[in-house]
């Protein structure tokens, strides 16, 4: 549905690159970044009666979820390669960005789902919102269409802040080097970002890692 | 010999909200010396639980500090970490890490705990398919291989059947004794409590009431338990112990008497029913056991005979001369069928004698330790 809604109706900006590699390679990295943002903000949730009974070191639970997602991941990127390479606009070098890349997408879903889970202990309805989050997310992240069609109606000081999304400059750099296109300079803020949320997840977890049993 | 566990001061406080607040826990001072077995009584919300788990490190105290002297391990909950779509090989293995086996040791084990456990034959199929039974001896089979230093049990004997029990017991017993692993050991079984363990405290509305031989300890505990249990009548009572294959309905006094108070000397007539609830074919032994309000055992009222077909079976015991010292006297009551005890209700009937001829010495009474009065008569010998 998203497919013709973007690519038949919107009419969107792919920067030239064949609309399906486009996506697809949105896709890849915003759908590991999702599954992992809502199994492990659900995580301590969902294994209650277990930290009520046993010890272990409680952030395990949602950093496990990183490993999880792999598995879906890795039948999207043997998939996303067959497209990519029949479309024949990838370049094999440019595959490389794919580790460290995901490796930001990571730190970022891991530490938003690190402080999600630690704030759903007190807030329990963040569960219900989350879906709801992640739906806008998805449409205000170039996932299936081009940053420029966002950055060209940015007055010029606004444009910095749209890379606050790490999805959004983590996809550029991404597409950047896998199409071999332009980026923003900007779009390394998203990395940084993406650190800053991890460390801070990390940092919130462990404060109230305490009183987890007691809360939930 | 050295300490393996060691509580200070600990207390535990949960915020109740508009600046109130409640503590599970105040003041607990705890020692558990190596090899040891210490047990932990108290009623319902006594905070038995809530110290096992600050010991095990699920929630942490507001106050206080707790030593451990090597690897800790516990059982709050048989069978919590088990996945039921996973078999039985599987869970021991991902039981076994969760409470903090490596898994060379598991593997080293495996045989042991399949064997404690009694499911040889079930190992390949999910425990979801498995009995309670079963599931539970799993689980405790894991825990039991534990190789920890010092290891919580919460009462986890009140599943699985009296002859698994009895392994458990066994089980934890030659931990303590043979590899000197120290226990801390909950549970409203007072014979278990009794059997294993060293050492007793009885916690109370948080804090530490009592601590000291298990049977001292029990002793006073089941007598505060008795005292608030007085006024139940007895078919309502909850504290039985025994398979339930009978039901021991109620004791009254066969004469007129406003009160359970008796003279001295006097006859006792005790009328005694008790219920054949699956209507059990066979014989039946009723003992009755008088103690003195100090717990100390006097005597006995022994009853054998066959069932009747009756539902509800009813006797008259009648002791002629009841010769007792003044002072507070109960009943204990146990009955067997075919041998195995069916039912017993602790302190099940009280009264009180009086002495209204003086015959008892002021001492005997002071010490409110009363025995039998044995009749007896003096003569002044001339010589």
């Amino acid at each position: 549905m998203l497919f013709f809604l973007f690519r038949n109706l919107l009419q969107v900006d792919t920067q030239g690159v064949a609309f399906l590699s486009f996506t697809f390679s949105g896709l890849l990295l915003w759908n590991y970044f999702s599954f992992v943002l809502s199994q492990s903000s659900a995580s301590l949730i969902s294994a209650q009666s277990m930290l009520q009974k046993i010890y272990f070191p409680r952030i395990i639970l949602p950093l496990s979820k990183g490993l999880l997602g792999l598995v879906e991941l890795a039948i999207s990127l043997v998939l996303f390669l067959f497209i990519a390479f029949a479309e024949g606009q990838v370049r094999a070098l440019g595959l490389l960005s794919f580790i460290p890349l995901l490796l930001g997408t990571l730190a970022a879903a891991w530490g938003l789902g690190l402080w999600l889970s630690a704030l759903s202990i007190r807030f329990r309805d963040l569960q219900q919102a989350l879906p709801f989050l992640l739906q806008m997310l998805f449409f205000i992240s170039p996932i299936a269409y081009s940053p420029a069609l966002v950055q060209e109606r940015l007055p010029e000081s606004l444009q910095s802040l749209y890379y606050l999304n790490p999805i959004s400059g983590i996809l550029e750099l991404f597409r950047a080097a896998l199409f071999n296109l332009d980026y923003r300079p900007q779009a390394w803020y998203s990395l940084i970002i993406a650190l800053l949320l991890f460390i801070s997840g990390w940092w919130y977890f462990h404060r109230v890692e305490r009183k987890i049993a007691d809360l939930i | 010999m050295s300490d393996a566990l060691v509580i200070k001061d600990l207390s535990k406080e949960y915020q109740l909200g508009k600046g109130k607040s409640f503590f599970a826990l105040k003041n607990i001072n705890l020692t558990l010396k190596k090899g040891k077995v210490l047990g932990l009584i108290g009623h319902n919300g006594a905070g038995k639980s809530t110290l096992l788990k600050i010991l095990s490190r699920i929630t942490f105290p507001s106050q206080g500090e707790i030593d451990v002297y090597g690897k800790l391990s516990s059982l709050l909950e048989v069978g919590t970490g088990f996945h039921p779509e996973l078999s039985g090989r599987e869970n021991i293995y991902l039981n076994g890490s969760i409470l903090g086996m490596p898994k060379s040791e598991i593997k080293n084990r495996f045989a042991e705990i399949v064997a404690f456990a009694g499911v040889e034959e079930f190992l390949d199929i999910p425990v979801k398919r498995y009995s309670s039974g079963m599931y539970v001896r799993l689980a405790f089979a894991v825990a039991a291989h534990l190789d920890a230093e010092v290891l919580l049990i919460d009462e986890v004997l009140a599943v699985g059947d009296a002859e698994f029990q009895k392994r458990c017991l066994q089980r934890m017993d030659s931990l303590s004794k043979e590899k000197d692993r120290s226990i801390v050991f909950v549970s409203h079984n007072m014979s278990a409590i009794a059997k294993l363990c060293d050492e007793v405290a009885w916690l109370e509305k948080g804090e530490v009431i009592a601590q000291g031989k298990p049977q001292i300890i029990i002793d006073k505990y089941l007598a505060k338990t008795a005292e608030l249990n007085r006024d139940i009548p007895l078919h309502l009572r909850e504290d039985r112990e025994g398979d339930g294959r009978a039901k021991i309905r109620g004791i009254t006094i066969q004469q007129n008497k406003a009160e359970e108070l008796f003279e001295s000397g006097e006859n006792l007539n005790l009328e005694l029913s008790f219920e054949n609830t699956q209507n059990h074919k066979g014989n039946f032994k009723l003992d009755l056991h008088l103690f003195n309000s100090r717990g100390n055992y006097l005597s006995s009222f022994s009853l054998s005979d066959k069932l009747s077909a009756k539902k509800v079976e009813t006797w008259l015991c009648t002791v002629d001369n009841l010769n007792l010292m003044p002072g507070d006297f109960f009943l204990n009551v146990h009955l067997y069928l075919d041998g195995q005890r069916a039912d017993f209700v602790g302190r099940a009937f009280y009264f009180t004698v009086i002495d209204p001829a003086n015959n008892a010495n002021e001492i005997a009474i002071s010490r409110q330790n009363p025995g039998l009065y044995l009749k007896h008569a003096w003569q002044e010998l001339k010589s």
